[in-house]
């Protein structure tokens, strides 16, 4: 679906650029997860494939055509949803919903993005009014109003509890179902293991790895095993080699023999590789 | 729904949400109670000054407040990514100023028609209104383009008050006599706007109506076309590009 090769841009005024020479591309129907640190071109490789930044080098193919040969009349099949929110905070959630809907050629259903999202009985209350979780809730909502092919999503979940981020991931995941592309950016890795099918990481405007979170997770980690077991009263820990394990007598001994507390795989987790990969912590 | 059409129902909608409509209607009920106080003699002399206020400095801060509201509430983020061009948001905002100039002409007028034997030239004043609010909302959205908040598109209303609007006034009330500054005023399009109004109340001199007009026109172009031109910089500082 988007194809981009060689893209750089720099902002006006800065001397470096922002971001330099990244190639990656994603298909219709994943859910295609972008990475990085804050400030380190995640957010502006978003606004230029959305259109919303140009003058960049390089080439962005959407859907088989370069991207600079489309004119605004692309974002009737795309949705951007802003980390944060962009309401028309004096007028009412069904009043921003209508105002937005109309603008486009076709569009979704109000009533059921709402009920869904739990806002239908808060419809007719002005968004000033509203909780941080909702306006978050309802600015999902806004991204989803032209019923898009492909949605571009910045931190979808931020500020939402645990039940409220639940129904806006399974959002997401039924608008893949459904057959739609959705280019995600966040910071929690959670989200990202849960519903990305592959995962770029940016750093410093250029992709440090992609891959899937599978993928990821085996290459960083190690085929360990390590096991936990009571040996009296105290706790020992054993390591073993997992290409070598079926031949390692010790480890049926340990298994046959002693009370075990815990077994790990060395697997490890996409916060790790996130660090490994850009320096940086996921939350900075 | 026509796009634009949404675009400038929204526009009005927020207007009175934001309750610069009910501001702009509280100036209005302010004229009348001048149009009350003037007397029948002198109230086609001095209706096109009442006129020309609103349309030209009440079009410039109607249209800055708006887009700052617009600004504060990141929602312009929010109109960029979707099916609208520039030249729809910008004529939006720009057909809100010229009805709330209109409004205004309507109220102040029938006032004035009903109560003040007032004579006018109805199709020539509202033309008259609508280009002035024209040129001054589209320079209300230049300088909004300028100002990082309210206080800063305050301080621009002040200072095109004192240089475009406060010479105009105090020639017309003969305060400012000196033949040259005269001709200085051809290139005040303030004046221009008092020129093209009091036509339709009162015989001027029509070389100075055609320049005038000329004038109204040329400069309504030109900063439409800089307030389309500088939109693009405008909306990537919006959204964080700068």
């Amino acid at each position: 679906m988007f194809k981009v090769s060689d893209l750089r841009f720099k902002y006006p005024g800065n001397k470096e650029d922002t971001i330099k020479g990244i190639s990656f591309g994603f298909d219709k129907g994943e859910i295609f997860g972008f990475l990085g640190p804050s400030g380190m071109g995640k957010s502006t490789t978003q606004k230029l494939l959305t259109r919303i930044l140009k003058n960049y080098g390089g080439e962005i193919i959407y859907r088989g055509k370069d991207l600079k040969s489309y004119d605004k009349s692309i974002f009737k099949d795309v949705g951007v949803g802003f980390e944060m929110p962009v309401l028309f905070t004096k007028l009412t959630a069904m009043e921003n919903l209508k105002f937005y809907r109309d603008l486009y050629p076709k569009g979704a259903k109000i009533k059921p993005i709402l009920e869904r999202l739990g806002l239908w009985e808060d419809r007719n209350k002005r968004v000033a009014a509203f909780s941080k979780g909702m306006k978050s809730r309802l600015n999902f909502a806004r991204a989803l109003i032209n019923d898009p092919e492909i949605l571009f999503l910045d931190e979808p979940t931020s500020g939402l509890d645990p039940t409220n981020a639940r129904i806006v991931k399974d959002m997401i995941s039924g608008f893949r179902e459904n057959g739609g592309t959705v280019f995600l950016t966040t910071h929690l890795m959670h989200d990202v293991d849960e519903l990305c099918d592959r995962v770029a990481f940016i750093a410093d405007g250029e992709i440090r790895e992609i891959s899937s979170p599978k993928n990821l997770k085996l290459r960083y980690g190690k085929r360990e095993i390590r096991l936990e077991y009571r040996e009296g009263e105290r706790l020992e820990k054993a390591v073993f080699d997992m290409d070598t394990l079926k031949e390692n007598e010790n480890f049926f001994k340990l298994l046959r023999g002693k009370d075990l507390v815990t077994i790990h795989s060395g697997e490890t987790t996409l916060d790790e590789i996130f660090i490994k990969v850009t320096g940086v912590k996921s939350d900075e | 729904m026509n796009k634009f059409l949404v675009l400038l129902k929204g526009d009005q909608s927020r207007m009175r949400r934001y309750g610069i409509t009910y501001a702009s209607l509280a100036a209005s009920i302010l004229w009348i109670i001048v149009i009350q106080l003037t007397n029948a003699a002198e109230i086609d002399r001095f209706f096109p000054l009442m006129l020309f206020v609103d349309a030209t400095m009440m079009s410039f801060l109607l249209v800055g407040v708006a887009m700052m509201f617009e600004k504060q509430e990141s929602a312009l983020k929010s109109m960029l990514v979707t099916p609208i061009s520039k030249h729809h948001y910008l004529m939006s905002k720009i057909v809100t100023g010229i009805i709330s100039s209109i409004i205004t002409l309507l109220l102040l007028g029938s006032y004035g028609v009903a109560f003040k034997s007032l004579s006018i030239n109805y199709f020539g004043i509202i033309g008259a209104v609508a280009l002035a609010s024209f040129v001054y909302t589209c320079m209300g959205i230049l300088f909004t383009y300028k100002s990082k908040d309210f206080t800063v598109l305050i301080m621009w209303l002040m200072l095109f008050f004192l240089l475009l609007a406060v010479p105009t006034i105090l020639q017309m009330f003969q305060i400012i006599t000196a033949d040259w500054f005269k001709y200085v005023q051809y290139i005040n399009p303030t004046q221009s706007v008092l020129t093209v109004m009091n036509a339709t109340v009162m015989a001027v001199d029509k070389a100075d109506l055609v320049i005038s007009l000329g004038y109204l026109l040329l400069i309504a172009a030109i900063l439409y076309y800089f307030a389309a031109r500088n939109f693009d910089k405008y909306s990537m500082k919006e959204l964080g590009g700068e």
